[in-house]
């Protein structure tokens, strides 16, 4: 890791004081996070001054641990990980979406007789992950304390297989969020029919490390907030995605932390 | 099969070869093979992706299993469909049910996902092995036909050259030899390459120049060897005039002694040295003959002859020495036989006259018997005695030349041999054979057959007594040459003799003695020329070898000086006994000729034929200008019973001839009316019947001139005259004689 680090200060060549790490929750395949996050890094870096090196993550259990043990001077994350990354090291949140928000769907195929959460009681669910903030987490909580269900959960590791499984009625239902339902194909949408929706909660937030200094963590606010003005920032934002992007505080994420998500998390073996 | 086609034959097998091998074999292997590879990859292919999702697949993780299917469908145009079936019956994969019938030409795989030894799915492929198989052959095939359209492009291009470098050339070769085969040796070859053709045609040009050179040294060889038999044939016409020259001196002397005063003995010896003399002069003819067909200068006349005359005449002539010998001679005519015939009937005559001699000769006494038959379109002759005979081994033996039956028969019989060679050769010649078949002491029979024709003319005249030109017939007339000397009147003719050699100039002065009024001499042509311009004589004699100006020159000239004005008789003597004198002395304008050495009695028949008959007769009474009396009587004495049948055929001929001579006058014929003009007068002069010869004399000589037309005056006397000489002949002639005989009656 240390190793791509410097090569990638090398490769840069724009030194101006310190090198930050800059790391990334792994939703995607690590070419597709390079692929966002890189032009966005490389803009914000020259504007802001400082060098940020984009920090790969192997899967997102492993981003979990590298966040709760601090290795990232910035890093990308859920709402829930935020919380968690406070309580661990400090975290604190920077910038986020402020248009949008994240919240659970629950899909059953379009022609099944489930009608409503309370028919899911004793049937298989498909999650993408048991930590996946909306589709797991949110979701399971709610359907946990609010219908107090008991469901069969089944972790097929993609928002899509989720989709692809209850298309094909190996499950019930599945978890998923808006956002990754509107990126299946039209087919597949067309089979697949929405029953519920969580609690929204604010959206992913973009966190820096209490060790960073306060200047830097403005120039970086800065910088990222100079994309959002232009029309080549604003797309390279729109791939993360972040449509209007703005400042974040702990503040906005109360709610995350009232939602007590502990209890259903799943630590990895 | 041509050799273009022989040479692009390794070519076209090559071709057929390779498509058999390609599509009989190869293909189908190649197929097979094919299929069972693409079968084993797409299944370790597809045993590969079914390891690959099995994880996954476990995992629920349906839409990375999606995604591996759908890259595998997409990286794979031959896949044409993927199944993922869970052991529960449910499709997988893909999303939307499919058709599940497979598509024709697809074949299908399935493979079994394993986790832990427990099937968990199944995964199907249809893939699409056929049409790649397909493409590969018609990539094949494509290469296929790129080969074939390469060799047929060598194939025309070694066509091309072929025809330019090897047929072409030997087109030409073989047109040229063909052409040389016909014997255009000067034909161009085609030019000769630097190869195997160019050395054929090397060689055949060689060839063709060995050819010529051979051919030409053949000509030359062939060229000499004419020019020796020339030279050689030369030779023997040049002695023949040198040796017939001076024994027409000693003959003629012979004979002149013959008539002086001379006691017995000395009668005796001029008379044996006069037979030894005619001896050599036959063994000169003999051989002179046999050196001529030898030659092959020999020519064969066709002149139409009666039969029965030519028979007569030879018994006639052999009449003497055979009652001299007691020996009895017959002769017998097949009942087919006509009696009008053409052909040569001087060679018929010699090769006849040759073996009655020789029957005659060899017979003691007993017959000697002439036949004659038809055999189809040939004539056979045999002439049968009852002599000596020949032994066996002499038989094969005896038509060769200088071969007689033994050498002690040259000492007994004399002779030279050469008469039945010469025999032989003549009716070889004449297209016949001869033979002959012989018991010792009972006699011989000689036969030959010649193939004779009919004479053309249907209705022919009397057989013309006048003989013909040769040795034999002469000597026929020489049978009685004495008889007739002393009888006749003789007109005081003026006759011009024209002969280089004194010795034959004193004979024949001699031998005109008392037959011609004045006798000139000239020594050749010109002098000849000379005198007739200044003297008119009623005959010239004429020699036809001379110094200066030669006999046919100066008779060609003698008569264009006369043109129509007159036509004075000019006989030729000749010693060039060569085939063709007789026509060319005629052909120079002469009316006859004598063959030397002159015989007397010859010289005088010819002489008294043809000195001009308006000449005022030694005989007396009315008639005596129409009719010659004295020869009248002489024929009747010489021919015995024959005469009146010979006077009863003229009558008949003459009267038929004045007709026909109408026929010719209306159909405007002139040569039609001189021939039977030049024939009447032939006959008429014969018989002494003067006044129808010289009307026809005239006739004919008017005709020749000026054609048919015009003459009607001429032919109306003509008749006149005939009809006149019948009237008196049969009241004068004919009833003075025993019997009126038929041709057969004739015969002694």
């Amino acid at each position: 890791l240390w190793l791509g680090v410097s090569a990638a200060v090398t490769a840069r060549g724009v030194v101006e004081g310190e090198a930050y790490d800059f790391g990334v929750v792994p939703q995607y395949a690590a070419s597709q996070v390079h692929t966002i996050w890189e032009p966005i890094l490389e803009a914000v870096s020259q504007r802001a001054r400082v060098e940020l090196d984009l920090a790969g993550s192997p899967d997102i259990s492993g981003f979990e641990r590298q966040l709760e043990a601090g290795c990232f001077d910035f890093a990308y994350m859920n709402p829930y990980h935020l919380i968690r990354a406070h309580q661990a090291q400090g975290y604190q949140p920077l910038l986020r979406d402020r248009d949008h928000s994240l919240f659970g769907i629950l899909v059953v195929r379009a022609d099944s007789d489930i009608e409503e959460p309370e028919d899911l009681d004793g049937r298989r669910l498909a999650m993408p992950a048991p930590n996946a903030l909306g589709a797991s987490l949110l979701l399971r909580a709610e359907l946990a304390r609010q219908f107090g269900l008991v469901i069969e959960p089944w972790y097929v590791r993609r928002h899509s297989s989720v989709y692809v499984n209850v298309s094909l009625g190996l499950a019930a239902a599945g978890g998923g969020v808006q956002r990754t339902l509107d990126q299946q194909p039209q087919a597949l949408r067309e089979q697949l029919r929405v029953i519920h929706r969580t609690e929204a909660v604010p959206p992913h937030p973009v966190a820096v490390h209490p060790r960073v200094p306060e200047a830097v963590q403005a120039r970086v606010l800065a910088a990222f907030l100079a994309l959002g003005e232009s029309e080549e920032g604003r797309a390279l934002l729109a791939e993360i995605p972040i449509r209007r992007i703005g400042p974040a505080a702990l503040a906005d994420y109360a709610r995350v932390q009232e939602l007590g998500l502990d209890a259903f998390v799943m630590e990895p073996p | 099969m041509s050799i273009r086609f022989k040479l692009l034959l390794p070519l076209v097998l090559v071709v057929v070869a390779f498509s058999s091998i390609l599509h009989l074999y190869w293909l189908p292997r190649f197929d097979a093979e094919e299929r069972a590879q693409q079968v084993a990859s797409e299944q370790s292919v597809l045993t590969l992706l079914a390891a690959s999702l099995a994880e996954p697949l476990l995992a629920g993780d349906l839409s990375t299993v999606h995604e591996v299917l759908d890259r595998a469908l997409w990286e794979r145009p031959g896949w044409k469909g993927l199944r993922l079936v869970d052991m529960m019956g449910r499709t997988l994969y893909p999303l939307e049910a499919r058709d599940d019938a497979t598509p024709e030409g697809l074949t299908l795989f399935s493979h079994t996902l394993t986790a832990s030894d427990r099937p968990v799915a199944m995964l199907e492929l249809a893939a699409d092995i056929d049409s790649r198989i397909r493409e590969e052959i018609r990539a094949i095939r494509h290469l296929e036909w790129l080969l074939i359209g390469l060799l047929a492009v060598v194939m025309m291009i070694s066509a091309w050259i072929q025809d330019a470098w090897v047929r072409l050339p030997l087109a030409r070769l073989a047109n040229a030899a063909q052409r040389i085969a016909a014997g255009q040796f000067k034909v161009s070859l085609p030019q000769a390459s630097p190869d195997e053709t160019g050395q054929l045609v090397a060689a055949f040009a060689q060839m063709r120049d060995a050819v010529v050179e051979r051919e030409r040294s053949l000509h030359a060889a062939r060229d000499r060897a004419e020019a020796l038999a020339q030279a050689k044939s030369e030779f023997l016409a040049n002695m023949s005039h040198e040796i017939r020259s001076p024994m027409n001196g000693v003959l003629g002397m012979l004979e002149l002694l013959g008539k002086s005063e001379l006691g017995a003995a000395q009668r005796q010896y001029v008379d044996s040295a006069y037979r030894s003399g005619e001896h050599l002069m036959t063994i000169l003819n003999d051989v002179l003959d046999l050196s001529k067909v030898e030659a092959g200068r020999m020519r064969l006349e066709a002149v139409d002859f009666h039969l029965l005359q030519l028979l007569q005449d030879l018994i006639d002539l052999f009449t003497g020495p055979a009652r001299q010998k007691d020996i009895h001679l017959t002769w017998e005519l097949g009942g087919d036989v006509a009696h009008w015939l053409r052909g040569d009937k001087t060679r018929l005559w010699q090769v006849l006259s040759n073996l009655m001699g020789n029957a005659i000769k060899f017979t003691r006494q007993g017959e000697v018997r002439v036949a004659v038959h038809r055999e189809n379109a040939r004539y056979r002759f045999e002439v049968q005695d009852t002599g000596v005979g020949i032994e066996a081994p002499a038989l094969g033996r005896i038509f060769d030349p200088f071969e007689q039956a033994d050498s002690s028969t040259t000492r007994r019989y004399g002779g030279t041999g050469l008469g039945l060679a010469l025999c032989r050769q003549l009716i070889e010649l004449m297209g016949g054979e001869i033979d002959v078949q012989s018991t010792p002491g009972q006699g011989s029979r000689f036969w030959f057959t010649v193939p004779l024709e009919e004479a053309q003319a249907a209705e022919q005249g009397p057989p013309s007594s006048h003989p013909g030109p040769d040795a034999p017939s002469q000597s026929q007339e020489g049978e009685s040459p004495e008889q007739r000397t002393e009888a006749e009147a003789i007109p005081p003719a003026r006759v011009l003799v024209v002969e280089d050699n004194p010795v034959n100039q004193a004979v024949v002065r001699g031998m005109l003695e008392g037959i011609a009024g004045q006798v000139d001499l000239a020594e050749n042509g010109a002098c000849a020329l000379e005198r007739m311009a200044s003297t008119r004589y009623d005959l010239v004699l004429m020699d036809v070898q001379m110094p200066v100006l030669d006999g046919y020159e100066a008779t060609a000239r003698i008569r264009k000086q006369e043109g129509d004005a007159r036509h004075t008789p000019i006989i030729a003597l000749t010693a060039n006994v060569m085939a063709g004198d007789a026509d060319r002395c005629l052909a120079a304008g002469m009316d006859d000729y004598i063959a030397k050495p002159v015989q007397l009695a010859v010289l005088r028949n010819k002489v008294l034929r043809w000195l001009p008959v308006t000449r005022p007769a030694a005989g007396d009474g009315a008639m005596g200008q129409d009719l010659d009396e004295e020869q009248l009587r002489h024929l009747r004495d010489n021919l015995g019973s024959a005469f009146d049948g010979v006077l009863h055929t003229y009558v008949e001929d003459g009267l038929r001839r004045v007709s026909t001579m109408e026929q010719a006058l209306a159909a405007d014929d002139g040569p039609w009316l001189v021939r039977e003009a030049h024939t009447l007068r032939g006959c008429s002069q014969s018989l002494g019947i003067r006044r129808v010869a010289e009307l026809c004399q005239a006739l004919e000589h008017s005709a020749r001139a000026r054609g048919a037309l015009g003459q009607d005056e001429q032919v109306s006397a003509l008749r006149e005259a005939v009809n006149d000489a019948v009237a008196t002949l049969q009241r004068e002639w004919l009833q003075s004689a025993n019997a009126c005989g038929d041709p057969a009656a004739i015969r002694d």
